[in-house]
């Protein structure tokens, strides 16, 4: 379980994160939605421990994640927004070395490779260097990354920007395979595919959070027309 | 620990197949190796090991090797964005930071493997005579110093890419950092601080390294280094946590790292304040213990007696303090080790020890001198003739300079333990003589007269011509270059006093009867009229000689290199087979060498029938009466000819390794009777590379271009297989 208690964030003088609190369980997708500058990446950052709150904490099944960093590091998988990876080292030898660095036995490093490149559908390119994959494929990497350990915690930020449609829908599937066992926690404006696979959503404006529990509810807090689909069924 | 060996391996793995990497350590190969060999070039003949002369040229370019090597480490991972990642795995910042600065270290030690390279292997190939010299033991300290300071640039450098996200502005910072702050802050330091002004006499980062090369290691130097790293290592560390303490939240946390950092740098040069003033310091075995002091020094140290103490009167300012401590030090371990006299040094400087100063200053001494004392008596030694260069006025010192201090220490040493006087040695004058008081920088005499003064002798001139007879407290005359031959009557008032027990010292000039050549014939030595050429140097006139005879003269000086310029051969003349003569041929020529009869016709050509092939004498010595005086009480005759006008020259014994002037005084020591006087004064670790014109280019082109060419190589194939695989 992942609670958020009473988080805020600030930027020099201006409120980015304004008491925010939610909570995902095990087996819950939580989707962050909201206008740009509206706080999804600032709050997943502040969740993964990149950034320190004015205010507030962030309880991983209980433990407080900026008293015990380490021991909550060692249960989540981010993926930040640009998909960073080593351009120069191919996808097997950088899922080893992550793998390596995030404390993983030796003996079941290989495997634990082997399932994230599966899962993710990098078998073919596992001797390609990362330089040399389009961006899609990057954010592969980057999503076996963050899978690779089997985390419990899931932080995902802007999952679905910049793929093509077929890659959405791979990537949805990961992201319900995950959720069986994972807290999820995922940013993004692509409201309809995510739907899908949401249990809740969480809808930002302004650094506060405003209750919805379908698209459709973000969509009308957030002002936007519904789909021609949908007012047409 | 798994964290570190990780992002070492993987540190290690991303520096070494790139680009840069080659390009950056091939660049430091051929600035090195190209200032190793100037220095070699400069240093050649003289007293700084060539190991401290391989450090100190590396030591301008390791601070850019390093620079380059980190930039890319920490600054590359912010500006990519990869920083998160790294930030959210179950990794410590110290870890990360621990392990990048491993991987870069390696990489920097794997360029000054290579470096080694240049003096294990290279060297030795160019110049076979430094082989004995050039084990890796021998060069161990000077890595280890050029380790040590790489441990603090790579530092630094890592320090500045965990500061910047590009890696330019990274690798800016890292030179400003070890390059022009350290400068700067020595030019302002000794400009506003008088009391760092006497402490510290030169830039520490090249002294530091010339210290641990030739064995000193001041636990300051350490201190110095060793807490510098850990600071920029803590503040590297610090930086990259910072990333973390983002937003308004962050702005104490900030605060109180920038606090902390500032507190670690302060308590940081705490800690090295506090080991200068300890002024701890330890020598290696390898360093300049006794080892490197000459076999003279040896013999002088084991056989005096008491206690000598020696006074170091010589700002710490002084360009020359530092060789000159390393002598003393030098001198100290050497006298320890042979049990002989008790060495006892101390350094006054004149500008903070007033008291001491005012007290030695009443006693005669003068500032820039050392002082010599044993029981009542005193012998003082100007510092700045403890350096070759210092006949035409300037005193040349550091690493390039040549310094000869042990010979003129071991001088003072033998005046203090010998009877004062030792005879007085006559010059002739008036026949075209090279004067002992000629301060000509090539062509005078004074650097050897100075030698012989410090000896003990007494020098003076002698006109034949307008003296009755050689006067009777002649202990040996001299003719040094003689172009007009002597007349009949010099002839017969010089060969009298020779045939009543004479001792001669003759430098001879070309021409069978030029200056003292009808003189030598009569005692029995021939100046033939040739020149002696060998095609084994590149000028073909230049003779270098090892083949030395088992002499008094020359016993001591086995496997040493002499180097005569245009000589003329000498032979036996029929005088010298006459019963009661001995007559032996100190040094002769190389087996390839002739006697050239048109040395002014090039190129010059052997005719069989006519010239005389090598080898050949250019030193000979005669002793006339030698087995029947000692029974009879009677002074033998002694006569030994040099075939060279200029062998002690000042131009001779100022550029080149060479036992000339050993040769010189051993001969005059032998002619006067002091046998103890004989042992070669060159010191033990004097660089004698032997090599010529050709050899210097074979060595400047390995060590600066092929070496690096290589490294270009490998990097280019290491580079195309990546594409190819690509």
């Amino acid at each position: 379980m992942l609670e958020v208690q009473h988080i805020s964030f600030s930027w020099g003088r201006k409120l980015l994160l304004d008491d925010v609190s939610f909570s995902v369980a095990p087996g819950e997708t939580v989707v962050l939605a909201g206008e740009n500058g509206a706080g999804k990446t600032t709050l997943l950052k502040v969740l993964a421990g990149l950034c320190e709150p004015s205010a507030g904490q962030v309880l991983a099944d209980g433990v407080d994640t900026f008293r015990h960093p380490l021991r909550f590091r060692r249960m989540m998988g981010y993926l930040p927004e640009t998909a960073p990876a080593d351009p120069d080292l191919r996808v097997r030898d950088y899922l080893r070395y992550r793998a390596n660095l995030r404390g993983e036995m030796a003996k079941k490093i290989r495997h634990r490779v082997a399932e994230a490149m599966d899962l993710c559908g990098l078998g073919e390119h596992a001797g390609v260097r990362i330089g040399d994959l389009s961006f899609g494929l990057r954010k592969r990497v980057a999503l076996a990354d963050a899978l690779l350990l089997r985390p419990r915690f899931l932080l995902l930020d802007d999952l679905l920007a910049g793929l093509d449609p077929v890659s959405r829908l791979s990537f949805g599937r990961i992201l319900a395979a995950m959720s069986s066992f994972a807290s999820v926690v995922v940013s993004g404006h692509e409201l309809d595919e995510l739907a899908q696979w949401a249990t809740k959503f969480c809808v930002l404006r302004d650094g506060k959070l405003v209750g919805a529990k379908t698209a459709a509810g973000v969509r009308s807090v957030l002002g936007l027309a519904a789909p021609a689909g949908e007012g047409a069924s | 620990m798994r964290t570190i060996r990780v992002m070492f391996a993987r540190t290690f793995g991303r520096l070494w197949p790139s680009p840069t990497t080659f390009l950056a350590v091939a660049g430091f190969l051929a600035l090195s190796g190209g200032f190793f060999t100037v220095a070699l070039m400069r240093g050649d003949g003289g007293t700084t090991p060539v190991a401290a002369l391989w450090a100190v040229s590396a030591v301008p370019f390791l601070p850019v090797l390093a620079a380059l090597l980190t930039m890319r480490l920490l600054a590359d991972e912010r500006a990519s964005g990869r920083i998160e990642l790294l930030l959210t795995a179950p990794v410590l910042e110290r870890d990360v930071v621990l392990g990048k600065y491993l991987g870069a270290l390696a990489m920097t030690g794997g360029a000054l493997a290579l470096y080694l390279f240049v003096p294990l292997f290279v060297l030795p190939f160019c110049a076979p005579s430094l082989r004995a010299t050039l084990s890796f033991w021998a060069f161990l300290p000077a890595t280890l110093a050029l380790l040590l300071q790489s441990v603090l640039w790579c530092a630094l450098g890592l320090l500045a890419s965990a500061c910047y996200r590009h890696a330019a502005a990274a690798a800016f910072a890292s030179l400003i950092l070890m390059l022009a702050l350290p400068h700067a802050a020595f030019r302002a330091a000794t400009a506003w601080l008088p009391v760092l002004r006497a402490r510290v006499a030169s830039m520490p980062l090249e002294s530091h390294i010339v210290d641990l090369a030739t064995g000193l290691v001041p636990l300051a130097t350490l201190a110095f280094y060793g807490v510098l790293t850990c600071f920029a290592l803590f503040a590297a560390a610090k930086a990259v946590a910072a990333v973390r303490l983002r937003g308004r939240a962050g702005r104490v946390p900030r605060l109180s790292t920038g606090l902390v950092t500032l507190l670690a740098f302060v308590f940081a040069c705490l800690v090295v304040a506090v080991a200068i003033r300890l002024q701890i310091s330890f020598e290696l075995p390898l360093g300049a213990g006794a080892a490197q002091t000459s076999a003279r020094t040896r013999q002088i140290l084991a056989e005096t007696h008491g206690d000598v103490h020696v006074t170091c009167f010589l700002p710490r300012k002084a360009p020359e303090f530092r060789a000159v401590a390393r002598l003393l030090r030098g001198l100290e371990a050497t006298a320890r080790s042979v049990a002989g006299t008790r060495l006892s040094v101390d350094y006054v400087d004149p500008r903070w020890e007033l008291g001491r100063s005012v007290a030695l200053v009443r006693h005669g001494a003068e500032e820039g001198t050392l002082v010599f004392r044993r029981g009542g008596r005193k012998v003082s030694v100007p510092v700045r003739e403890l350096f070759s260069g210092a006949t035409n006025g300037v005193v040349s010192v550091g690493v390039q300079g040549v310094f000869s201090g042990e010979s003129a220490c071991a001088s003072a040493l033998l005046q203090l333990t010998l009877p004062a006087q030792r005879g007085v040695v006559y010059w002739t004058v008036g026949h075209g003589e090279t004067a002992y008081d000629s301060y000509d920088p090539v062509y005078g005499m004074s650097g050897i007269a100075r030698e012989m003064m410090r000896d003990g002798y007494e020098l003076r001139k002698l006109d034949l011509a307008a003296s009755p007879a050689v006067p009777s407290d002649c202990a040996a005359v001299v003719v040094a270059g003689a172009r007009e031959p002597f007349s009949r009557i010099e002839s017969a008032r010089l060969g009298g006093w020779m045939r009543e027990g004479g001792r001669l010292l003759v430098l001879a000039t070309p021409g069978p009867n030029a200056g003292a050549g009808a003189l030598l014939a009569d005692l029995g030595v021939k100046v033939l009229p040739y020149t002696v050429v060998s095609p084994r140097t590149q000028t073909g006139s230049d003779i270098v000689a090892r083949d030395f005879s088992d002499h008094p003269v020359m016993r001591p000086l086995a496997g040493g290199t002499a180097v005569f310029s245009a000589p003329v051969p000498l032979a036996a003349g029929p005088a010298a087979q006459t019963e009661g003569t001995s007559f032996t041929e100190l040094v002769r020529s190389d087996a390839s060498s002739w006697g050239e009869s048109e040395p002014d016709v090039r190129p010059w050509l052997r005719d069989a029938t006519s010239e005389p092939a090598g080898p050949l004498a250019l030193a000979v010595a005669l002793e006339r009466g030698g087995g029947v005086a000692k029974e009879v009480a009677l002074r033998p005759s002694r006569l030994v000819v040099l075939g060279d006008a200029a062998f002690v020259s000042n131009g001779a014994r100022t550029l080149r390794a060479n036992a000339n002037g050993d040769i010189f005084l051993n001969a005059l020591a032998w002619l006067a009777g002091l046998d103890a006087l004989t042992a070669p004064r060159a010191p033990g670790n004097a660089v004698e590379t032997g090599m010529d014109r050709g050899g210097w280019m074979r060595f400047g082109l390995f060590a600066a271009v092929g070496l690096p060419g290589c490294v270009l190589l490998l990097g280019s194939f290491v580079f195309l297989r990546r594409r190819r695989d690509a």
